[in-house]
């Protein structure tokens, strides 16, 4: 009697697991919940009372230093409106754009807002956030330029920011070997030099051309030809997981409550976000 | 038990857990199964819904990009102008070229194509604005140039003429300034929406733009709503999980309904939605779980308890075995005592069988342990003869239960012990309750019974029922005649003490070849001289603890069969007349109303004749009363009271009637007795009452009980009527013939002629009339124990004195003297020829006598003589 018993004690134990291990599966089928790791990131900016924002000041209209020396900008926007919500302050570190992820990474600012185009690279070093915005690295020409298209760029000299996602994307194309490449600090430096016919061609994001052509007096064309449609994101630093995912949470907020519109219709004059 | 209860406890917490156990298993695989099934649903639906999705956005892309394309090569066409510094002449006939172009490859979904360049308005559609009409700050001016280079897609209108919806697509030109745009109707978006909808892929298709307005909707109502903007709609849930997925499908449950939802992208950042209504499709599988679970539910537990009570029979059945396992423990035990106890039973027989004989001496005041100590001497003398042990050890049993005939079994079986029949062996068996063993085999029954029925046989074949005689009786019987008589005589009994010793050696050797077996006797009584009867002799009663209720019911029992039915509630069994409560209240009621003669009747010397030959002489005379009654009582008045006292009504007669009625009962009970010695000693003595009706039963009654006594207490053997003074009555007058008949029939003892006093006073009267020519040669002697006042009460040892008197008298007088009791303590002797000095050697011999058989006596003899006077 004792055997069956034991034999029964074997069986439903092996039935009480197997039934656990089905229902648990069942149950687990339905919902992944991303668990936002506390890794500190967030305690860090909220106790320091303030958000350093590393960017580019020569990138109008995302972020760039104006006639009165003031930072301004559709990204500072964003971000000023995200640092209310969060309750500390905005401040704007201009870094070179070279040497932006070093800066990042030191700990000098934290985060990259400046208009900063999405590459396999970058999402590897850092962590970006949802993106935000569509561009294309377009060509311009001077006003005078015969230049038409892409077919007349061969043997001319193309002008494009040192650090910048075009530079990236030039030298990966054909066009690198084709054509002497000149590398500048800044997008405002490369109008100029374009301008005064130093470079043939400026490779630039769409985003800074048209803001800057239609401010300019002087005549600029876009070639009809884009080299790359291009994402815009936010850059934390890799392990600032927390912190990144709570910027975006108020950046999908002011989507929600308009606000993010509004910012972009002041400075585009339409909502062209693509925060979802 | 408490353990067993414990078990059971366990088995049950164990069953309850198995069960449970088993039921989640099972509910766990449902479970799983209907997540499975679920998932598998929701793709199905996904799947549709995605081909619908997808189709839907195919053909939305399709549409929307005409629109885009066109825009996309008239503005590189644009382009090319500005750069070529073309007219806005041959610019503006561009755009009426266009027009007329995209008015028909949209099939007219376009109005045509329209411009801000070179800072100037130009209209391909001849639409010429109004003059505030400021271009730059035109929705498709401005989104065309926030959307830097792409083809922008501005939010719908109503056109005010058309009244369909419209959107703009614009696209900013190559100097960054001019902007060309084109109006699109939406209406084919729409329609392309109803119609999937309405095809039934899904439940609703929506087409939302990168603001979540609605740019279509198969719902018309729903055009132009912003869902980000409202809270709590259907519209808004859908947005909120839209922005959230990752996917292309999601679930979104709304107003407890459950809807799945799959999500394209359209060109231009649009979104398309195939949203299906799930909730029946789910409800149904809902309902199905729910179904199979409770199905499931109810199925496994039968099951189950199907199981627990398979497994508790089993267990019962386990349980039984032990438990049976446990009582053959028990069975051989008992076995084992049972066997221990057979052992016992030989020695518990003897025990039981002696108890029956002490239950035999109980019912009958003789001694006790008589039945013990007859089958003593009966095996002494058994051992003696050198019979073999088993049947010495029947002959033991048998002489244990010879006074079994006392307790009133019937004659025909006592009498009959040889031809016992299996079946009533059986029978007798059969009704044993103290157990079979009792009386063991046939052999040792019919050894009881023949004991029992012949140990009254007389060697001389002058004994009872069968005048078997010498060898023909068997030596069973002839040993327990021999012992029976020894104790009857060595013990001592109500009214006398034992027999001495030389008058028992007497009584056995004067019986040999008479009553007793002549080899026996002899050597009985060389066995008692050599002392080897000792210790039986001087053996106590067993004082153990006798279960006399047991074996009364054992001989009950045994013998049950062979009463009479019929006769054993009325009739008396051995007098054969109607015992006393059937016999007694008819006599009572009939003396209420008829007056006659009530007659108490006493048989004299019934224990005298019980203790010399047996209960069977006196059961003989008795049942001749019986006789003697029934002929004089042919009306049935009559009845045994019990033991040797009758009653008898005599109807309507007078004194004189009813004295001649008691002496011709006497005179019928002498003829009945006939020559028959044993019995020879029975007479009546009766007490008569006239009953006059005025009296009660119980007065009369006691009125004849004390006239009865009256006679007992002078000399027995006649009648007396109730007489208040009690005063001796009425002498008779003589009666020759009888005189003479009396002697004749004065019995078989040697010695005087011992009649009873009434009879000694006629014959003194004879004598006495006699004597008037012979006076002188008799004399009375009258013999007396003295008895002096403060002895009155040794009746005992009064009778006993007596009785050795009587002895001594009879053993010493001439035939032709006359002897008579004369009441308590005299005896009269009637002398013939004889003078005083004869008289005196003769009174000496019988004192002599008297005082060596008695030589404790209590009371000391004196004699008178007196001369027989007229």
């Amino acid at each position: 009697m004792s055997f069956i018993l034991s034999g029964f004690k074997r069986i439903a134990a092996l039935m009480l697991a197997t039934s656990l291990v089905f229902m648990l599966s069942g149950c687990g089928t339905d919902e992944s919940s991303d668990q936002t790791l506390s890794d500190g990131s967030l305690q860090k900016v909220l106790d320091s009372g303030q958000l350093v924002l590393g960017l580019d000041e020569g990138f109008p209209p995302m972020g760039f230093k104006d006639d009165n020396g003031d930072i301004v900008g559709f990204d500072i926007d964003v971000a000023k409106e995200v640092c209310n919500r969060l309750g500390v302050k905005l401040v704007t570190k201009g870094i070179d754009w070279d040497t932006k992820e070093e800066c990042l990474n030191n700990g000098e600012i934290d985060c990259i807002w400046n208009g900063m185009s999405i590459t396999p690279e970058r999402e590897n070093n850092m962590n970006l956030s949802e993106p935000y915005m569509k561009n294309e690295l377009i060509f311009v020409v001077r006003g005078n330029s015969d230049i038409k298209g892409i077919r007349d760029l061969s043997g001319k000299t193309i002008g494009v920011q040192s650090g910048a996602s075009a530079q990236e994307a030039l030298e990966t194309s054909d066009l690198y070997s084709d054509n002497k490449v000149e590398l500048f600090d800044d997008n405002i430096t490369l109008f100029e030099q374009l301008e005064k016919g130093k470079v043939d061609v400026a490779l630039v994001d769409s985003v800074v051309a048209y803001y800057s052509i239609f401010l300019s007096d002087k005549q600029f064309f876009v070639l009809p030809e884009s080299l790359d449609e291009e994402q815009y994101a936010i850059g934390f630093r890799k392990n600032d997981k927390e912190l990144r995912d709570r910027v975006c949470e108020i950046i999908s907020q002011m989507k929600t409550d308009g606000t993010l519109g509004d910012i972009s219709k002041k400075w585009f004059g339409s909502d062209i976000t693509i925060v979802k | 038990m408490e353990k067993n209860d414990r078990v059971n406890l366990r088995l049950s917490i164990r069953s309850m857990l198995l069960f449970l156990m088993v039921i989640l298993f099972f509910e766990g695989v449902i479970i799983a199964y209907y997540k499975m099934l679920y998932s598998e649903t929701r793709n199905a639906i996904i799947t549709s819904g995605e081909l619908s999705a997808v189709t839907s956005a195919e053909q939305i892309d399709q549409y929307l990009s005409k629109g885009v394309n066109t825009m996309k090569l008239a503005s590189y066409s644009l382009d090319n102008m500005i750069r070529a510094g073309e007219s806005q002449e041959d610019i503006k006939a561009f755009l009426v070229n266009q027009t007329a172009a995209i008015i028909n490859t949209t099939s007219e979904n376009s109005t045509g194509m329209y411009g801000y360049i070179n800072g100037e308005y130009l209209d391909g559609t001849e639409w010429v604005p109004d003059a505030d009409y400021v271009a730059t700050e035109r929705p498709w001016y401005i989104d065309a140039r926030a959307n830097v280079g792409r083809v922008a897609v501005v939010d719908p209108y109503i056109d005010a003429q058309t009244n369909t919806v419209m959107i703009t697509f614009s696209k900013t030109l190559c100097d960054a300034k001019s902007v060309a745009a084109m109006d699109f109707s939406l209406d084919v978006l729409q329609d392309i929406a109803e119609e999937i909808a309405a095809r039934g892929d899904s439940d609703m298709e929506i087409v939302l733009d990168r603001k979540y307005q609605v740019i279509a909707h198969s719902d018309r109502s729903q055009i132009g709503k912003n869902y980000m903007s409202e809270e709590g709609t259907f519209g808004r849930a859908l947005v909120n999980e839209l922005r959230t997925s990752d996917e292309g499908f999601y679930s979104l449950n709304y107003n407890d309904a459950e809807y799945i939802v799959y999500a394209v992208s359209v060109s231009n950042d649009w979104i398309c939605l195939s949203v299906s209504d799930a909730t029946s499709a789910f409800s149904r599988l809902k309902n199905m779980l729910l179904i199979t679970f409770i199905a499931s539910l109810f199925i496994v537990s039968i099951l189950l308890i199907i199981m627990i009570l398979t497994i508790e029979k089993q267990l019962e059945v386990a349980r039984l075995n032990v438990h049976t396992e446990k009582l053959n423990e028990e069975v051989a035990k008992q076995s084992a005592v049972a066997e221990e106890r057979g052992k016992k039973i030989e020695q518990m027989s003897f025990q039981t069988i002696q108890t029956l004989a002490h239950a035999i001496d109980a019912k009958d005041p003789y001694t006790k342990g008589h039945s013990t100590r007859v089958s003593q001497y009966s095996v002494l003398l058994a051992e003696a003869l050198g019979w073999d042990q088993d049947r010495i050890n029947d002959l033991k049993y048998a002489a244990l239960l010879h006074d079994i005939g006392m307790t009133g079994v019937q004659d025909s079986i006592i009498n009959n012990p040889k031809k016992l029949t299996e079946a009533e062996i059986e029978i007798i068996r059969s009704h044993t309750t103290i157990g079979t063993d009792v009386l063991k085999s046939r052999i040792m029954i019919e050894a009881a019974f023949d004991v029992a029925g012949s140990h009254h046989e007389r060697y001389d074949g002058k004994g009872y029922p069968k005048g078997l005689s010498g060898e023909d009786i068997s030596e069973e019987a002839r040993i327990v005649a021999i012992a029976d008589a020894f104790d009857a005589m060595n013990s001592d009994r109500v009214y006398r003490k034992a027999c001495t010793d030389e008058y028992i050696k007497h009584e056995l050797e004067e019986n040999r070849g008479k009553q007793f077996d002549p080899d026996f006797v002899g050597i009985f009584i060389d066995l008692w001289e050599r002392g080897l009867l000792d210790d039986v002799i001087n053996s106590k009663d067993d004082e153990t603890k006798i279960d006399i209720e047991g074996s009364s019911a054992l001989l009950q029992d045994i013998f049950e069969t062979y009463v009479s039915q019929n006769s054993a509630d009325e009739i008396d069994m051995t007098t054969g007349i109607k015992n006393r409560n059937a016999g007694e209240p008819v006599i009572a009621h009939i003396m209420q109303d008829t007056p006659g003669c009530l007659m108490l009747l006493d048989m004299d010397n019934l224990k005298k004749i019980n203790d010399t030959y047996g209960h069977e002489a006196g059961d003989k005379a008795l049942k001749l009363i019986g006789d003697t009654l029934k002929e004089h009582s042919k009306d049935g008045l009559c009845c045994r009271l019990g033991g040797d006292e009758f009653l008898l009504y005599v109807k309507n007669v007078s004194s004189n009637e009813a004295e001649q009625a008691i002496l011709a009962i006497k005179d019928t009970f002498e003829r009945l007795k006939g020559n028959d010695a044993e019995i020879a000693p029975a007479s009546i003595s009766a007490g008569l009452v006239m009953n006059t009706t005025s009296e009660t039963y119980a007065e009369v009654f006691n009125q004849a009980d004390k006239a009865l006594y009256h006679v007992k207490q002078n000399g027995k053997n006649g009648y007396s009527f109730y007489n208040s003074d009690e005063s001796l009555s009425d002498l008779d007058s003589l009666d020759h013939a009888k005189l003479i008949e009396g002697i004749k029939n004065s019995g078989n003892y040697k010695g005087a002629l011992d009649v009873e006093y009434r009879q000694f006073v006629k014959l003194y009267e004879y004598v006495s009339n006699l004597g008037k020519r012979f006076s002188h040669s008799f004399k009375m002697i009258i013999i007396s124990l003295d008895v002096p006042k403060d002895k009155e009460n040794l009746s005992d040892d009064l009778e006993r004195d007596m009785f050795y008197m009587d002895k001594a008298i009879r053993q010493n007088v001439r035939s032709v003297d006359i002897i008579t009791r004369y009441g308590r303590k005299q005896f009269l002797i009637i002398m013939i020829e004889t003078d005083h000095e004869g008289i005196k050697n003769a009174v000496d011999r019988i004192f002599d006598s008297y005082l060596k058989m008695n030589e404790n006596c209590t009371f000391s003899p004196s004699y008178n003589i007196a001369d027989i006077e007229d």
